[in-house]
């Protein structure tokens, strides 16, 4: 898989910024990469059609065997 | 009379009747742990706090009962270990952090609790990657646990402690806890059981959080009977876990040698078995041979499709560690230095991810929720390997690999299904490999039926390392 494209460090700054954390210009060096890793496949997510999918399930496993709906 | 070396070979339903008709002494069989662990654990690093006189404390109180006909049951008298982030009230519980080092719970974790009333010894707390996070993190402050069949190799995690443990008989049974593969990796990888129960099964109350909706708690033993055994001591509601279920708790152990005739198992094997450049051939080789086993024993095994799959491996990091971010945000703004660096920078990521990407992330939770649920109407168990690939070295530790290859584990954890990592072979290299089965929420017995089937009718649960 090509690397992907990295995050300029001026919206990178932004985002840790929103994100109330406070580094310094090294420390964001440190985990740019790492972020850039993520980012590809989280980006990725979007794109997907998935229709009426919503939050409400998500937490609830069937409570008998044989009900279906793992949550 | 035994010898220790043959004591700490015995499983617990070995034990049990020996401790139940007094032939063994919960004394003499804590004291021979005690013995194997000061023998051994400098060089494997399992424990992080080994707790000998409340143990052999603890260990006189189960004699002296037994000895009055006060037996409680299965796990009275039994010597077992705790990952170090169950609560422990008076016994230090770090979490494998310096941000915890010194953290003294003042009560028990519920599966503690349960454990303790069930007439269990606690030998210690095992070692574990800092906060249940995956990939062992020499930063983290804490010695890294080994694997026992070769010490060069990682033992898996984050569960490490507990699966070298179990595997080098240093405890008889262990509580490891998973957000994404960390009872079942480090059981696959050492050459034990572990399974992951339902997500609502066990309580999580006084347990350090990974991340709250995918944490599960649950055993890793030496072969199937025990994980139920020990899955029936910590399962049922807890009011203090609003996440538990309240359905009642069936009898893990009474179907588990009814066989797995007519049984059907479905592979993905689109996902599983793909031809990823991070898969194992000597994996899927062993486990190509598991299936083998299981449909020699009347099960059907039969090719199914889960396409959301492919998509697992990117939703589950971003709600692990945006849910881990919200929980360490105080420290890692407060005390950065006291994570190790694997930690916080994953941690520190987690805070980036935008509240779109975690909402999107939960709807493909969803559909993928959907898919299987689809899918278990038409067979009862999903089998798979555990992990993509063996053990690796130390020495060859890829700090973003967690990231790179695929994650066999995690989509169990997103749908919360109930999954078991049973021992199912070697690589020719000589490491240990799992077979992993999944099966319908709260359907624990049926999973529990179809690795003991599976145990049974191989050998590869009574080999252990020769440490």
């Amino acid at each position: 898989m090509a690397a992907p494209d990295p995050i300029p460090i001026d919206d990178f700054r932004v985002l840790v910024k929103r994100a109330g954390l406070t580094l310094t210009d090294e420390q964001m060096e440190a985990i740019r990469p790492l972020y850039d890793q993520y980012a590809a496949s989280t980006s990725a997510l979007h794109d997907l059609e998935l229709g009426a999918e919503d939050l409400a399930m998500t937490f609830t496993p069937a409570v008998e065997p044989g009900d279906g709906a793992a949550g | 009379m035994q010898s220790a070396t043959e004591l700490h070979h015995l499983t617990i339903h070995e034990a049990r009747g020996l401790l139940e008709r007094r032939t063994l002494s919960p004394v003499e069989l804590t004291q021979a742990y005690l013995d194997r662990i000061e023998q051994t654990d400098e060089a494997l690093q399992a424990y992080i706090t080994v707790l000998a006189d409340g143990a052999l404390a603890e260990a006189r109180i189960a004699e002296a009962e037994i000895g009055t006909g006060n037996y409680k049951g299965p796990l009275h008298g039994i010597p077992i270990a705790l990952k170090d982030l169950y609560d422990t009230a008076g016994a230090r519980t770090t979490a494998g952090s310096r941000v915890m080092a010194d953290r003294v719970p003042i009560e028990d974790a519920t599966a503690t609790a349960r454990l303790k009333a069930s007439g269990a010894i606690l030998l210690g707390k095992l070692a574990m990657h800092e906060f249940a996070l995956g990939g062992p993190d020499p930063t983290c402050g804490f010695p890294l646990a080994r694997n026992p069949w070769n010490l060069e190799h990682i033992p898996g995690g984050s569960s490490s402690g507990a699966g070298v443990a179990v595997a080098a008989g240093l405890c008889m049974a262990a509580l490891g806890s998973c957000t994404g593969g960390s009872i079942r990796g480090p059981a696959s990888h050492c050459g034990v059981v572990g399974l992951k129960p339902t997500y609502g099964r066990v309580s999580r109350h006084g347990v350090v959080p990974l991340a709250w909706t995918l944490d599960h708690c649950g055993p890793l033993t030496w072969d199937v009977e025990d994980a139920a055994l020990m899955l029936q001591a910590v399962a049922g509601h807890d009011p203090r876990d609003p996440t538990t279920s309240s359905a009642a708790v069936p009898d893990f152990s009474v179907s588990i040698a009814e066989g797995i005739k007519g049984l059907k198992i479905g592979v993905p094997r689109h996902f599983f078995f793909g031809d990823h450049p991070g898969i194992s051939r000597d994996t899927l080789t062993v486990v190509e041979t598991a299936l083998g086993v299981l449909e020699g024993l009347g099960a059907s095994v039969e090719e199914v499709t889960i396409p959301m799959l492919k998509h697992a491996g990117a939703a589950h990091p971003v709600l692990m560690m945006s849910e881990a971010f919200a929980y360490h945000q105080k420290d890692l703004r407060d005390r950065p230095q006291d994570f190790g660096e694997a930690s916080r920078s994953r941690f520190l990521v987690g805070g980036l991810f935008s509240s779109g990407d975690y909402v999107q992330a939960q709807r493909v939770r969803n559909a993928l929720n959907r898919e299987f649920a689809e899918v278990l109407r038409g067979v009862d168990i999903i089998a798979t390997p555990t992990m993509a690939n063996p053990p690796g070295r130390f020495d060859e530790l890829d700090p973003g690999g967690h990231a790179r290859g695929p994650n066999f584990a995690s989509p169990f954890n997103m749908t919360g299904m109930p999954a078991i990592s049973v021992p199912s072979g070697f690589t020719p290299s000589g490491l240990p490999v799992g077979l992993q089965l999944a099966g319908r929420p709260f359907d624990e017995p049926t999973v529990l039926r179809s690795a003991y089937a599976y145990q049974q009718a191989t050998a590869w649960h009574t080999r252990r390392p020769s440490i």
